[in-house]
């Protein structure tokens, strides 16, 4: 009875997650592959950290997501001269003239907050990073003397590659808390271009976000949903060790045979991916198993989310650090073509 | 004088007439003589045989003196053997003599020969007279009988058979039995030293048949022979092959592309038994593997 119950559990937040994936796609185009990783990335309850250039939809995405979501939407500007308690709070002049002090967009919506969306995030200083890592990963802080919680708060960050001036680096145990860094590319369908650029509907991001269907997941209810969905999925032996093959390889490259051209592979890791990192992977996987209507992992589940989920935790040797994207990338893509399953049959 | 005149005439005739009973006395009576069945159609070479029997106080050494030398020519009918043969003894004995004759003769017509007439002086006392007997010679050709010598054709070598076209023929087919057993030995035979058999997936079969002699369901075989062939997709297609990646090595291995179907079940089957839970028919597994192993691995081949 309690199994047919939580299939048929399954099955009705499969429906809405497919829904909110399709209710996206209709005022996003060219972003399918996105969409969808951040669509497990909501039921695996991890934040998620965006990569890609300026003007390309980040927001508009996001605000949709929250509308299909439910619970308020906040954002905030990462600037040079941010600071972290313009996180928590701000002041003003009230009508009366005196000065009043106001919740700041971290607090504001209280419980209800869903997404919060940090807009080019290494613009901020470390200090800022360090307090909105600590919310990240505790999600609650404590203000005004007393403590405010967000337990389904999704954070969003973006942070633009291309400019490098009055920029902070994100610090690898700062990536760490992040599930995903996503990118966020410019579609190169031709057709898709065209549409973008010539169709109207595209012009104005608050009328195009209205038309996707709100409240489709009811954010309220993810946190527990996931644990139903993570306890459901199982893992078989095969699997743990081909994950633990390729948490080794991520450490070790050398050991597997992985070669990169033009670059040292035994010099170039300095830290391979986390324990947090690897437990992050197998949540998102778990997550895209129930996706693909299956009760058990498979290898593939694993390789739809591993590249976003791995790449931006790989710390390398600084000589090897300007090149990051492409190398993780690359890196990436030969530990799953290289790692056997099981390595040791 | 008339008187003395026919007085001597009778006297003559009378003397006449005794004369021959005089010599029918020593003459030896006949008791049974058999002469050749057929008178007609005699050819050259042809041997006659008469047989007679009669009865004679000589002894047959004595008698087989007097018979005709053998090799004695009359009218090209020649004496070839002569034989006796005493049949009762007593003061009279009785014998069988057997001769045969041996036609010679180049006469090109039809004539009439015979076997000769002949006395035989057994003794002073007693002779065994033979008449001659009649024969038809029938010649062999119409026209003539010449001499061989005309028709005698100088010596040369039997002609040989050909054996550059049974040469060809054999070479032919050896070629042909010798492909058929290099193409019988390349289908069924496993050894990995022989050209082209050391391939991956001739490599999995290999494995696989021999995990699956077990008739025991064992799961860590069955684990065993699963990655076998994983592994032979893998060094295949050069790197790791999942079920999302099959379409792209067929794309790359064309000539796989037959077994599209079975290669999308076997990733199934394999998702299925390693990575979840449910249940499987253990029986039918290695003899599925074997069975798809065996096929890719022909394919390799290109059998």
């Amino acid at each position: 009875m309690k199994t047919a119950t939580i299939d048929n559990q399954l099955a009705d937040w499969r429906d809405k997650a497919l829904k909110l994936e399709s209710e996206v796609k209709k005022v996003i185009v060219g972003q399918d592959k996105a969409i969808k990783l951040m669509n497990i990335a909501i039921f695996a309850r991890g934040h998620v950290l965006l990569e890609g250039g300026v003007g390309v939809g980040k927001t508009t995405l996001l605000q949709s997501i929250t509308r299909g979501i439910g619970g308020a939407y906040e954002r905030i500007e990462g600037t040079v001269d941010l600071m972290p308690n313009d996180l928590i709070y701000h002041t003003f002049l009230g009508a009366d003239g005196r000065p009043q002090i106001d919740e700041g967009p971290l607090l504001r919506a209280g419980e209800n907050l869903s997404v919060f969306f940090f807009n080019e995030i290494n613009r901020a200083r470390p200090q800022v990073h360090a307090l909105m890592l600590r919310v990240m990963a505790e999600r609650h802080i404590t203000a005004f003397k007393r403590e405010y919680r967000l337990p389904h708060m999704l954070v969003f960050a973006d942070r633009n590659q291309v400019e490098k001036n009055e920029t902070f680096e994100i610090p690898s145990a700062a990536r760490d808390r992040f599930m995903m860094e996503i990118p966020i590319e410019i579609p190169e369908d031709r057709e898709i271009r065209k549409s973008l650029i010539f169709n109207t509907r595209f012009q104005h991001a608050e009328k195009l976000t209205q038309q996707v269907e709100s409240d489709i997941l009811h954010f309220d209810q993810l946190n527990d949903f996931s644990d139903t969905l993570q306890n459901h999925i199982q893992t078989s032996d095969v699997i743990e060790d081909y994950a633990l093959d390729l948490w080794e390889a991520t450490q070790n490259p050398v050991k597997y045979g992985i070669k990169l051209d033009s670059v040292d592979v035994s010099k170039l890791i300095q830290a391979g991916a986390s324990p947090r990192g690897m437990g992050m992977l197998l949540k998102a996987a778990r997550v895209h198993a129930w996706m693909m209507q299956r009760d058990s992992l498979y290898p593939e589940d694993i390789h739809a989310v591993f590249h976003e989920i791995i790449a931006h935790r790989l710390a390398f040797n600084s000589m090897y650090e300007s090149r990051r994207t492409a190398l993780a990338r690359e890196l990436s893509s030969h530990i799953l073509s290289q790692v056997a399953v099981p390595a040791r049959a | 004088m008339k008187t003395l005149i026919f007085k001597s005439l009778f006297i003559v005739s009378f003397l006449m007439q005794v004369s021959p009973v005089l010599a029918d006395d020593s003459t030896i009576a006949i008791k049974n003589m058999v002469n050749p069945a057929r008178s007609s159609g005699v050819e050259i070479g042809d041997v006659l045989k008469r047989t007679v029997t009669f009865d004679s106080s000589i002894s047959p050494n004595v008698i087989t003196k007097a018979l005709p030398v053998k090799g004695t020519r009359n009218d090209e009918v020649e004496l070839v053997e002569s034989k006796l043969e005493r049949l009762q003894e007593g003061s009279k004995n009785e014998y069988k003599l057997d001769l045969s004759y041996q036609v010679f003769t180049k006469s090109s017509k039809s004539r009439v020969m015979s076997l000769p007439a002949e006395t035989i002086n057994i003794s002073s006392s007693e002779k065994l007279i033979l008449p001659a007997w009649n024969f038809w010679f029938s010649p062999l050709v119409e026209t003539s009988i010449v001499n061989a010598k005309a028709n005698v054709q100088p010596q040369a070598k039997a002609p040989g058979i050909d054996l550059n076209q049974h040469r060809m023929r054999l070479s032919f087919f050896s070629g042909i039995l010798l492909f058929a057993v290099v193409g019988l030995v390349y289908v069924n035979a496993n050894a990995q030293w022989l050209p082209f058999l050391g391939g991956n997936f001739a490599r999995a079969y290999k494995q696989i048949k021999q995990l699956s002699k077990s008739k025991i369901a064992d799961a860590n075989s069955q684990k065993k022979a699963l990655f076998s062939l994983h592994q032979s997709f893998n060094k295949t297609y050069g790197s790791n092959l999942f079920a999302d990646d099959i379409e792209d090595f067929i794309l790359r291995h064309p000539r796989f592309n037959k077994f599209h179907q079975e290669i999308v079940s076997f990733f199934a089957l394999s998702n299925r038994i390693l990575f979840s839970q449910q249940p499987h028919d253990d029986s039918q597994l290695m003899p599925q593997l074997l069975a798809i192993s065996k096929s890719l691995r022909d394919c390799e081949r290109g059998v």
